[in-house]
């Protein structure tokens, strides 16, 4: 068999894979089925936004929600970049005191 | 070589058996949880229905959307939710990728649908569908944890097992059922792990009480608020799976046994008895965990399902996991 064999579980990867291909091509023969092209006029294509106006600035940004709810963690993040090497290899040398810490209580 | 060939040449035929089975169940659950609600219901075979009218229904896609993966996304969410079952007893048979993947692969897979579910709504540029993204998402994490307790759980039992390898594999599973592997302390944490695995069950298939996500009265169905026609199709058809596949996961790790045995059959009778049996349990799972959930509970604030999840689902589990570890030591 290809793939990892933990002795505990196994997963071989390039099988799935060939299954995740063959059940592909019947989905996209499902969706082929299905009506293929839409009529543009009326604002059909027009974002869902309760019947009001869409802002001007629009949704854009694939990140957008992110940001929006993880705000807070995104300034506590951008406060630690502060972009000086210093700080950078600072939290380099804490966090492998850390393995190392780990690896020599483990090893005790 | 002439193995390989036929399990592949197997793999559309039980994706196709699993959206159809799929469907039906969503069927009955619709019925049934209408009849709880003093109501008339669809009929049993009204999803099928539904599918066959959305296929007939323009697919539109907007304007500021990225499209392409807007367009892939729905596909994508139904395949790997297809591919789950490859890896579970289905039927009461082993799993159809025997050998292939285990309980801890199962679970990885099991983000999949959800990520591309979370990928769909974000590309749709839609502020009702990134919202409901997000709460896919927030839902994701939350639930994971007491899935990955259950999995420890199981695994620790059945790794105790003289001469027993693969613990996390859905065959010695079967071989060894996991009530027959402790006392009564420990079954005691099992049955609360099942309680558990029962309430992930409404979570992962996004139905009420824990639909934050697409909460048809507060974000229009969330992520998929853009979606229409074909591509609605394969969300909807999607939904369904999702829910087999996870009422046949508990089913694996909870109630893996066969009647065939039993009832002294052997050869045809024997499958088909074990497959009418596996429909039974199937049934009785999505009962408990999605019929009565659903006709009983409101919805939940996405903060609640948090809540739920990590402090009264996780904490559960992992009195479970304390109870099956104790009941092995007493």
């Amino acid at each position: 068999m290809i793939g990892l064999e933990t002795g505990y579980g196994n997963w071989s990867p390039i099988i799935w894979l060939v299954s995740l291909i063959v059940i592909a091509v019947l989905i996209l023969f499902l969706r082929s089925l299905g009506k293929k092209d839409y009529k543009k006029e009326g604002g059909k294509d027009e974002e869902f936004f309760s019947g009001n106006e869409p802002p001007e600035e629009g949704f854009r940004g694939d990140y957008w929600g992110f940001f929006e709810v993880f705000e807070r963690y995104y300034k506590y993040m951008e406060k630690m970049h502060s972009g000086l090497i210093n700080d950078y290899m600072l939290w380099f040398l804490v966090v492998l005191a850390l393995i190392v810490f780990a690896l020599l209580v483990r090893s005790i | 070589m002439y193995e390989t060939v036929l399990t592949i040449a197997l793999v559309p035929i039980l994706a196709a058996l699993s959206i159809v089975l799929g469907l039906f169940y969503e069927g009955i659950v619709r019925n049934l949880k209408a009849k709880m609600q003093s109501r008339l219901g669809p009929p049993v075979v009204q999803p099928f229905r539904d599918v066959r009218k959305l296929l007939k229904k323009e697919d539109v896609v907007p304007k500021n959307s990225v499209a392409w993966l807007f367009k892939a996304a729905p596909a994508l969410a139904l395949i790997t939710t297809l591919t789950i079952l490859l890896f579970l007893p289905v039927g009461g048979f082993d799993p159809l990728l025997s050998g292939s993947g285990d309980l801890v692969v199962v679970i990885y897979l099991l983000i999949f649908p959800s990520l591309a579910l979370t990928l769909g709504g974000f590309s749709s540029s839609s502020t009702y569908s990134t919202v409901g993204g997000q709460r896919e998402m927030v839902k994701m994490m939350s639930y994971e944890l007491p899935l990955a307790v259950i999995a420890v759980s199981v695994a620790w039992l059945i790794s105790g097992v003289e001469g027993s390898v693969a613990a996390f594999s859905f065959e010695a599973m079967s071989e060894n059922v996991v009530w027959s592997l402790t006392g009564p302390l420990g079954s005691l944490g099992l049955f609360i792990l099942f309680i558990v695995a029962l309430t992930v069950l409404p979570g992962k298939s996004a139905s009420l009480p824990f639909d934050a996500s697409k909460a048809k009265t507060e974000l229009a169905e969330g992520v998929k608020s853009e979606y229409s026609g074909r591509s609605y199709a394969l969300l909807y058809i999607t939904d369904c799976v999702k829910m087999l596949v996870f009422a046949t996961i508990i089913v694996g790790i909870f109630i893996p046994y066969g009647i065939s045995g039993f009832l002294g059959l052997s050869s045809i009778a024997a499958t088909v008895a074990d497959f009418a049996f596996y429909l039974i349990k199937l049934f009785l799972v999505i009962f408990l965990g999605s019929v009565f959930a659903r006709a009983a509970f409101s919805r939940l604030r996405i903060t609640q399902i948090v809540k739920f999840y990590w402090v009264y689902s996780t904490g559960l589990s992992l009195l479970g996991l304390g109870l099956i570890v104790l009941g092995g030591y007493i």
